[in-house]
């Protein structure tokens, strides 16, 4: 039996528990917020005020791109990492997995449905938070930034969250509790976000460079060709990673 | 007529500790078979091995022919199986739980539809409107009865299915058990051995992951009928006592209260000598009658427990 009951499981389950709009909500709330607390903050906190604290409040829409894919960067692949690490741990944890798997299925099937419905929320997710981004920047600061560059800046930011939700996947099928589930994956994206500190072909080839492409490319300073390479590092991670969960679930006894 | 379940020589061992040993199983296609074994037994983890949920430590095991290691999904194909405590997705109803569980056997359109009413109506969960998780463990004990039968196995495995159920929840799912029998073969493994007189036509008993006896009933019963007869006399009966100490066919008698407890070495003998034993001392009989012993105490006996 192949992927199909799976998705439709994952799909449902998605929608039933409002983790399909959960990820989606918060990153409407970063599109929304960033431009808008970047425009009027300095307005809100008086000059003065500003001097005497120290604060360099930065604006324009290069300042509010830079924060959009620091915050995303941030707490949007937190909160990824939480919505992700419970999909096959908790489920093993629980005994549902067990039922499942007593049936002539395919391990295959039931990691890549869950990665698929992952993938597609997070996609929902980053255009919530792409798009209205874009309208408020052309109403705040016009005519804004052009929405191409920044689309395709936002694919590469993408294609990093894919990264995390195969790893977050790999950690959940590897352990049989969440929080076992999330260290693993912690201790892992903060190692991913240190390399890019190294220099050199650290900062252009590992996946977490592309957010540095990605930044780059929203703002028109760069070249799509800066961070292919990073990409297709990125895609082989995903496809190994799913690799490493499917042989990691048929490790487990259950 | 081939084994419906066979094993040769199965072995599970974790880190160091034998959960099964040497277990050689042949269940007879059609049979309702009682697996039992005390706690710790070494039950569930056959269960998990003959389902492939486990890794065997050694040997072999078959379902309707198919090696469950070498050929898991055809051997799958024709199972199904029922956990101590089946977890399903809370969120689901038993109708969307059933449709989920036939998609994974590939089951589709009408097919599917009236496989999944009848199950339903088996089950007695057919007005079940709710999401699971607002079952009783006894709708979800019957639901998962159901989602093993969704792919009309040959053989159905059954991990204590009553073990955690009140004894309304108890008595439903031994129906539904009794009714199933003759299509398939049952295999469920318990402690509870009032469960395995009700249904079972064969039992298997474990011990520690050891197997101690494989029979039918009937031959189980045969093999350990004590041969323990309850005499009652209508007056004194220490001259009859007196006289059958000198009987050879009489292993021992006890006497409690009014009655003398007789344990024979040869019933028949026994069947045929009391009656003029008494007539001989004008004794007036009130009761003769032979004891059967209750599968707990054959099943204490085989464990080396009994008395």
């Amino acid at each position: 039996m192949g992927i199909r009951p799976f998705l439709d499981k994952e799909w449902r389950e998605s929608w039933r528990s409002g983790r399909l709009f959960l990820l989606s909500a918060l990153f409407l709330v970063l599109g929304i917020s960033t431009p808008l607390m970047l425009k009027f903050l300095p307005q809100l906190i008086p000059a003065e005020w500003q001097s005497i604290l120290g604060l360099l409040l930065p604006s324009g829409p290069a300042a509010a791109v830079d924060t959009l894919f620091k915050n995303l960067a941030q707490v949007g692949v937190l909160v990824l990492v939480l919505v992700v690490m419970g999909t096959i741990a908790e489920e093993r944890a629980r005994g549902q997995l067990e039922l499942v798997l007593s049936k002539p299925v395919s391990v295959t099937g039931i990691v890549w449905a869950k990665f698929a419905v992952h993938a597609f929320a997070f996609l929902l997710a980053v255009l919530c938070a792409f798009l209205p981004f874009f309208a408020y920047l052309r109403v705040l600061y016009p005519p804004g930034v052009a929405l191409l560059p920044l689309l395709v800046g936002a694919g590469f930011f993408v294609v990093y969250g894919l990264l995390v939700i195969a790893f977050t996947l790999f950690a959940s099928a590897l352990f049989a509790s969440q929080v076992g589930a999330a260290l693993l994956s912690g201790g892992f994206f903060l190692a991913l976000s240190f390399l890019p500190n190294l220099g050199g072909d650290f900062a252009r080839l590992s996946p977490a460079g592309l957010l540095a492409a990605a930044r780059g490319l929203a703002l028109g300073a760069g070249r799509p060709g800066d961070g292919l390479l990073g990409v297709g590092i990125a895609v082989g991670g995903v496809a190994a990673f799913l690799c490493l969960a499917v042989v990691a679930m048929r490790s487990h006894e259950w | 007529m081939d084994p419906a379940i066979q094993t040769r020589d199965l072995c599970k061992r974790y880190a160091g500790r034998v959960a099964l040993e040497n277990l050689n199983l042949a269940v007879p296609a059609g049979s309702v078979f009682g697996f039992l074994g005390p706690n710790g037994a070494g039950k569930t983890t056959t269960l998990k091995l003959l389902v492939g949920l486990r890794r065997a430590s050694g040997g072999e095991a078959w379902v309707m022919g198919h090696n469950v290691r070498r050929e898991p999904r055809a051997a799958r194909s024709l199972l199904g199986y029922l956990p101590e405590s089946p977890a399903f997705y809370g969120w689901m109803s038993a109708a969307e739980y059933l449709r989920f569980a036939a998609h994974l056997f590939g089951l589709e359109g009408s097919e599917l539809r009236l496989r999944q009413d009848y199950l339903l109506d088996l089950v007695g969960l057919r007005k079940a409107r709710g999401p699971i998780r607002t079952f009783s463990r006894g709708m979800r004990q019957r639901l998962g009865i159901a989602q093993a039968l969704i792919n009309n196995p040959r053989v159905l495995l059954l991990d204590e299915p009553t073990s955690a159920l009140d004894p309304i929840g108890r008595k439903e799912v031994l129906d539904t058990v009794a009714s199933l029998r003759g299509g398939l073969t049952i295999f469920f493994s318990t402690h509870i051995l009032a469960d395995v007189e009700r249904v079972a036509d064969a039992v298997a008993i474990l011990d520690q992951g050891r197997m101690l006896a494989q029979e039918s009933m009937a031959e189980l019963r045969r093999k350990h009928a004590r041969r323990r007869m309850r005499l009652t006399v209508g007056s004194d009966p220490s001259e009859l006592l007196a006289r059958l100490r000198r009987e050879p066919w009489l292993e021992n008698v006890q006497r409690q209260e009014d009655d003398l407890l007789l344990h024979v070495k040869e019933i028949a003998d026994a069947e045929r000598r009391l009656p003029v034993l008494i007539a001989e001392l004008g004794l007036p009989l009130r009761r003769l009658e032979v004891e059967e012993l209750s599968l707990e105490e054959i099943f204490l006996e085989v464990l080396g427990r009994g008395n």
